[in-house]
């Protein structure tokens, strides 16, 4: 169980930003890009039209190449003649709109028109560390990360704004903000706040029951401890609190457990740390704070005091190693390694 | 001289290495290394490898790898080393599939039946018949995000017309994607078209030619498309974790989909069975589930990922046997899909996670259901027909606390019909031989021989129509220790346990009630049964198909705490 802290004050962040379809990569390798900047694009034609020349024009195959008036390859005006049976009265295939021939196969003629421009744009600025041929580029940038549990998989930037509840009065400077909500939060309260132009929402954690409505909420929500009831520890509080009315990213991105990925509270900073000749050995987790999952300590912290070598067997009956936990109020717990997260490196 | 297998399995959870060894004449399992798959850290799965086999290495005492990363394969019979490498994988995203068929029933289901099988999500089905504007057909292909299509219809020689104006538009879409960016298409249809598929649509090794599934008319083999399937799901995995490239390039590599090897074994299970009773094998893993059935020497199976949503939540809160509040239930279900390794610590975690397991089992062989005709199951009824054995693999199951908890969740999802038996695969070995098989034969048969996989459980189901408390099955025990048997009376709604000892096999002669069915082909016919020892012996299932439950809450979590603690062990 060696994975990243919640709290990190010099994070690399890796974001990939990709397109749905595959196009042209509009960057370069270690390029820098600012926020909004497009990374990749795909054009691709709008519409399609097969025109079946031979059936359509009763012709027979020995008489397509006299009928057919454009090569494939070749662009074409709204109006001109594709192809054209001649006789006493004549019949054409005339372009509807303006596009281009793209095939010519087997006596049909496909038409392809106008044009439909997908972009992918980073949310973030940073440069370019990888590319993702024909589909867009992994942006890595150093900087302030407050790791969530959940997101809804959008981004935003914007200020950040803390309120304690959702209150009318507070109503007017969530315009354009990341808004900080610390409770758990109901999908009403956040349709509020969507309603009223808010850019993002982060929260200490969600009401289990809104958990599809806020999925399909058009702004992004990340969660920092998950669902359910539980408080923020005062170590992300006081995070949150810093970076308090200052430009901060919401990369609300879906949570990849097994990849250690997770939806990120970030703010770039100007460090400029090379990376290291070796890689730093791991840290021991003795010293370290931790904050637990599962009942009935959810969301809360504590140091990690011990860790025995044996597996142990837990209240459940299930092995597992543990750590041994000395909580804020003095008590002492064992706790599954797994049900663990350590807070700050 | 020795010969030497070794297989490689890479999961979501765990990447896993066996090693297998022909001494004096049979295949045994030498060694076993588990190693966590993504540790948080960034580590490439080509390191993940390099770990477990290293810890493999040091167990088995052998040399595996070179340092410059190369398996050491026998090239000379007299110098030790490898005869052959399987890696199988069940990681990575869901493949996303396009559908292309003539019809809905004998091209499109066939399809759907085909792929369901491994990790797939279908973005896009046309069928011809409801969509026959080619331009239409054009638009959505082009407009689409996907990795595979498939295509099919029409009988060998059957109509031409329709195919062919697909696979010109084929031929249109993979110029647009260029040849960096290709999806792999696979062709199962009218063979008389193959050629012309092959030269019209020119994508190279990204098109893959298999038979046509739908051969003649009424005649459906899934069979005959495997082969570039799975070609085609390995050229897909591949790109998506390059690393691998340099391992699979290497001579007496296989490299296969995880569910694939699994389901090969199961087959053979099938076909060596002098019981007649079809093969079933539940895998589960904390991000999915997979099925596998073979009846009648036919593969069914399906791939289901975790989803959570407001049904399966009253689902989980019924199967629990503790009083938990629906916020709760449904905190805990995001919350695990959030952390796949959290260890449930009180009852209630504990109970909502066995709960869920069952429910998982259920909606899992529900769905497979509705995809195979010949698979027949209720989720309150369970199976309709006799399968045995049935095997549990994965790693959800290999961390239930004991043998009772993972009879329990097995029982209550799969809830089986008649006579059969619950076997564990403790070593996860059952994905290692099948992707191992077409190196030596020998040595799935020898290595299953070899008692590699544990006996759960002989479990006798019992169905009858009587009401809770009413006699429904008589035993005559004989435990092995000679002339004395004991007798025991079954109670409709009861669940009970006879102890098997280790290294003697249990004999009951079982007689049910006239109205009572117990897999023997008739209501009220019984017959002996031979039970294996294993880790709980023998079971009798009277709960009733559904399970008889008080209404009362309260008395209903009792009934289930008590079926659990019947178990014992």
């Amino acid at each position: 169980m060696v994975k990243n802290a919640i709290i990190q004050t010099d994070h690399l962040l890796s974001f990939p930003v990709e397109l749905p379809v595959p196009g042209k990569v509009n960057v370069h390798l270690g390029q820098l890009v600012e926020q909004g900047d497009i990374i990749a694009e795909a054009v691709l034609p709008a519409k399609f039209q097969v025109f079946d020349v031979i059936n359509q024009f009763r012709i027979k195959e020995s008489g397509l190449d006299s009928c057919l008036k454009r090569l494939a390859g070749e662009d074409v005006q709204r109006g001109d003649v594709i192809a054209k049976k001649s006789g006493l009265i004549s019949r054409f295939f005339r372009a509807p709109e303006d596009g281009k021939v793209v095939a010519i196969r087997d006596g049909r003629v496909t038409l392809a028109m106008g044009e439909k421009v997908i972009q992918a744009q980073t949310p973030i600025g940073g440069t370019v560390g990888e590319l993702i041929p024909g589909l867009g580029a992994v942006i890595v940038v150093r900087g302030f990360s407050l790791r969530g549990s959940w997101g809804n998989g959008k981004t935003a930037i914007g200020q950040l704004v803390m309120l304690d509840e959702v209150k009318e009065s507070d109503l007017a400077k969530v315009k354009d903000a990341i808004v900080y909500l610390n409770s758990v939060a109901r999908f009403a309260e956040l349709k509020t706040l969507c309603d009223n132009g808010a850019a993002g929402i982060l929260v200490a954690a969600l009401d289990p029951a809104s958990k599809i409505e806020i999925e399909q909420l058009n702004m992004p929500v990340m969660s920092l401890l998950g669902f359910g009831e539980a408080a923020l520890d005062q170590l992300s509080r006081s995070a949150i609190e810093e970076l308090q009315n200052s430009q901060v990213t919401l990369l609300a991105r879906r949570a990849d457990p097994y990849r250690d990925v997770k939806p990120e509270l970030f703010q770039p900073s100007e460090s400029v740390k090379t990376a290291e000749l070796f890689a730093e050995p791991e840290p021991t987790l003795i010293g370290q704070t931790a904050r637990l999952l599962g009942q009935p300590y959810f969301g809360s912290v504590g140091k990690i005091v011990e860790l025995p070598e044996k597996t142990e067997r837990t209240a459940s009956g299930m092995k597992s190693k543990v750590a041994v936990i000395k909580r804020e109020d003095e008590t002492i717990i064992r706790v599954p390694l797994e049900n663990l997260e350590i807070l700050t490196c | 001289m020795t010969s030497s297998y070794l297989s490689i399995d890479i999961s979501r959870t765990d990447t896993r290495a066996w090693i297998f060894e022909n001494q004096p004449g049979s295949f045994e399992l030498v060694a076993h290394a588990v190693t966590p798959t993504f540790s948080g850290l960034d580590h490439s799965l080509t390191d993940v490898i390099d770990k477990v086999i290293l810890e493999l290495e040091e167990k088995a005492g052998l040399n595996l790898q070179s340092t410059a990363k190369r398996f050491y394969i026998e090239t000379d019979r007299n110098i030790p080393g490898l005869r052959g490498v399987g890696l199988t994988m069940s990681i990575g995203k869901p493949i996303r599939v396009v559908l292309v068929g003539i019809s809905e029933k004998y091209s499109l289901e066939p399809l759907r039946r085909l792929v369901r099988f491994y990790n797939t999500e279908i973005v896009l089905e046309i069928c011809l018949q409801n969509e026959p504007n080619i331009s239409l057909q054009l638009e959505k292909l082009t407009s689409t995000a996907f990795d595979l299509l498939i295509l099919t219809g029409g009988v060998d020689g059957g109509p031409e017309k329709a195919l062919r104006a697909v696979i010109s538009n084929l031929r249109l879409l993979v110029q647009l994607r260029g040849s960096a960016n290709r999806p792999q298409i696979v062709y199962a249809g009218n063979q008389s078209l193959a050629d012309y598929t092959k030269m019209e649509i020119d994508a190279g090794d990204d098109l893959h030619i298999a038979g046509n599934i739908q051969p003649e008319s009424g005649r459906e083999d899934l069979s005959f498309a495997s082969k570039a399937l799975v070609k085609a799901i390995s050229r897909l995995r591949l790109k998506e974790f390059p690393e691998l490239q340099g391992l699979i390039e290497q001579p007496k590599v296989n490299f296969l989909p995880g569910e694939f090897a699994r389901a090969r074994m199961d087959h053979w299970l099938e076909q060596t069975q002098t019981n007649a009773k079809s093969v079933l094998q539940l895998h589960l893993e904390p991000d999915h589930a997979h099925a596998i059935s073979i009846q009648h020497g036919t593969r069914m199976g399906f791939w289901q990922n975790n989803q959570v949503d407001e049904d399966t939540i009253s689902a989980v809160l019924a199967q629990s046997d503790q009083s938990i509040e629906r916020t709760t239930a449904a905190a805990y279900l995001a919350n695990r899909e959030l952390h796949p390794g959290f260890v449930p610590v009180t009852i209630e975690e504990m109970s909502l996670e066995t709960a869920w397991m069952s429910v998982r089992i259920r909606r899992l062989l529900s769905e497979m259901a509705t995809l195979y005709d010949d698979f027949r199951y209720d989720d309150r009824i369970g199976l309709m027909d006799d399968f045995e054995p049935i095997l549990l693999s994965g790693a959800s199951f290999e961390r239930l606390p004991s043998a009772r908890h993972t009879f329990m969740v097995a029982q209550d999802g799969i809830l089986p019909h008649g006579i059969t038996t619950f076997v564990g695969d403790d070593y996860q070995v059952i994905t290692a031989l099948g992707a191992l098989a077409e190196f030596d034969p020998l040595l799935p048969v020898q290595i299953v021989d070899s008692d590699v996989f544990s006996g759960l459980a002989t479990v006798i189901n019992v169905d009858s129509p009587v009401a809770a408390g009413q006699k429904v099955l008589q035993l005559e025990v004989d435990e092995g220790y000679g002339e004395a048997r004991e007798h025991y009376q079954v109670y409709q709604a009861e669940l009970k346990r006879f102890e098997t000892v280790p290294g003697n096999d249990l004999r009951a002669y079982l007689a049910p009630e006239p109205e009572s069915d117990i897999g023997m082909g008739l209501r009220g016919l019984g017959g002996w049964v031979n039970a294996r020892a294993s880790n709980l012996g023998l079971v009798v299932d009277a709960r009733g198909r559904p399970c008889f439950l008080p209404v009362d809450e309260k008395s209903r979590h009792e009934a289930r705490r008590d079926w659990l603690w019947n178990l014992g062990a």
